[in-house]
């Protein structure tokens, strides 16, 4: 119980964050004392001129109250120089406790502050010695400062409560930056490593996937020769494996990509691209797919320059929209379309489809949203398509009308943009 | 006769290789399982190509073209199901998992003849 009880007065030597996460603390927490720190340093001034003014003795006693807030405000301005900041703090502010009766309740309070950054930025012994120091020096004001004042009892005068006060308010406003800083802290160092884990956890899967299906796709094309020997039967069921094989590998694809993207893994190979030549050619591949009663057609502007892109990132975009048309098209048109608008290139892939409706619109780009539970997919085509097409610095427009049909409108910029 | 190493530690991989090579080409394939195997078999058998899986037990498929280039310099192709770690570069041929037969018969095809 006695162990626990020290345990629960004595720091911890571990801390959890890591380098980064404490550089970027401790480069925000000087921020906030070069920004606010001369408040304190100007309040203090005033009062020991306050104090000259009114004869109070010690008037150097307050002078010297100043200079060593001053002192700590010169040395929080010094770069790199936390620790020496956090110990020199704590001294200074043991000090002031002692200079003046009646501070010591509120000096211990201000040990809350060099306490709380010493546990954020620094590891081991060093928090050891820091945090240790500030709760030696909290009881020592608080029984210095407080006890020989129970006795006396000297009638305050208004400079010494206005110290009090003076420090009371800054701790409080220095202690609620820091718990707003712990807060946003912890948040981010969760998100990076949440995204750290998730991208290892996706390669692990996808390579985890793509393992079998090597094994059944490869086998089912070898056995998918023209001189073999299945009978019409056999080679449809062939057809099927192959098929669906292919869809579970786009899916795994489909999911890394945009695993990719959100975490802002994936590189363009950006080079002159020729939007009219990847527009027919996706028109004709996706021909086979397309519905009896669709026409798919590509409509390309003459004289189209070409465009800085990854060929098979922006190939990857329009087939994206293609299949998206096809898929939502029974009967009618899709048309791709290219035109030049001022410095950028313009893919439209216009639909007689089944349109959306325009409170729908907004939801269609965000991943794993379908609007129609029937179709197939995990629903990461457009979302995969709009975050291609932002990384090439370009945007995809959308205007539809229910049962009218839809266009999306991919813009992109014929010179990368920043 | 034309020689091609194949190294992979997943056996169902190994045999989708061998039937493809078999099948599809004129070509005889020799599988090792570990990085360790495939130098051995590099120093006694005269080899046109290398494949490789980039993720094998006791090494990385990118090492072991280095090693096996320099015992003699070959045809190098590596093979991964990780996609993404794929970064074409001139060197060597890269293939991503799932295999294509056809293609990685062409590409075999390709690269020994076109030498």
């Amino acid at each position: 119980m006695w162990r626990r009880f020290f345990d629960t007065l004595l720091p911890d030597a571990e801390n959890l964050l890591p380098a980064a996460v404490q550089q970027a603390a401790g480069a925000r927490i000087q921020q906030y004392w070069i920004a606010h720190g001369w408040q304190l340093v100007l309040g203090e001034a005033i009062l020991w001129a306050a104090a000259g003014a009114q004869g109070l003795e010690p008037t150097w006693g307050y002078g010297l109250l100043t200079g060593m807030v001053a002192t700590m405000y010169a040395l929080g301005c010094l770069q790199g120089r936390t620790t020496l900041w956090l110990h020199a703090s704590v001294f200074l502010l043991l000090t002031h406790g002692m200079l003046v009766n009646s501070l010591g309740a509120v000096t211990a309070l201000t040990f809350i502050v060099p306490y709380t950054i010493g546990g954020m930025l620094l590891s081991g012994r060093r928090r050891m010695v820091a945090q240790t120091a500030c709760l030696i020096a909290f009881w020592g004001s608080l029984i210095y400062g407080v006890l020989p004042v129970l006795g006396q009892l000297r009638p305050p005068n208004y400079i010494v409560i206005s110290y009090d006060i003076l420090l009371a308010v800054f701790t409080f406003q220095f202690s609620r930056f820091l718990s707003q800083l712990a807060v946003e802290i912890n948040s981010e160092y969760v998100t990076t490593e949440i995204r750290g884990q998730s991208q290892q956890f996706l390669a692990r899967v996808s390579h985890e996937l793509r393992t079998p299906l090597n094994s059944i796709l490869g086998f089912a094309k070898l056995l998918n020769r023209p001189q073999g020997t299945l009978d019409e039967r056999q080679q449809a069921y062939l057809h099927q494996i192959i098929d669906e094989g292919e869809h579970l590998n786009q899916l795994v694809s489909d999911l890394l990509d945009s695993a990719r993207l959100a975490t802002g893994k994936l590189v363009l190979q950006q080079d002159g691209c020729d939007v009219n030549a990847l527009c027919t050619s996706i028109a004709e591949e996706q021909q086979p797919a397309v519905g009896m009663a669709v026409k798919l057609t590509a409509q390309c502007a003459s004289n189209l320059p070409l465009i800085q892109a990854d060929r098979v990132r922006l190939r990857q975009a329009v087939a994206n929209l293609v299949a998206n048309a096809v898929k939502y098209t029974e009967r009618g048109e899709i048309t791709i379309m290219t035109r030049r608008d001022g410095d950028f290139v313009e893919i439209a892939i216009r639909d007689t489809g089944v349109g959306i409706a325009e409170a729908q619109q907004a939801l269609v780009f965000l991943p794993f949203v379908q609007l129609n539970q029937r179709q197939m997919g995990v629903g990461l085509g457009l979302d995969i398509a709009l975050q291609l097409v932002r990384l090439h610095g370009g945007d995809i427009l959308l205007t539809s009308q229910p049962r009218q049909g839809s266009t999306f409108t991919i813009r992109m910029p014929i010179q990368r943009i920043g | 006769m034309t020689t091609i190493l194949y190294v992979e530690d997943h056996p169902p991989a190994q045999l989708l290789m061998a039937a493809i090579v078999t099948d599809l080409t004129s070509y005889t394939l020799i599988t090792a399982k570990t990085g360790a195997e495939a130098e051995t078999l590099a120093r006694t058998n005269h080899l046109e190509a290398y494949i490789l899986d980039l993720d094998l037990p006791d090494t990385d498929g990118i090492s072991l073209a280095e090693r096996l280039n320099a015992i003699y310099p070959a045809v190098t192709i590596i093979v991964s199901a990780y996609a993404e770690a794929i970064h074409p570069d001139q060197k060597y041929l890269y293939l991503a998992k799932p295999l294509d037969p056809d293609h990685v018969a062409q590409i075999l095809r390709h690269a020994l003849t076109g030498r």
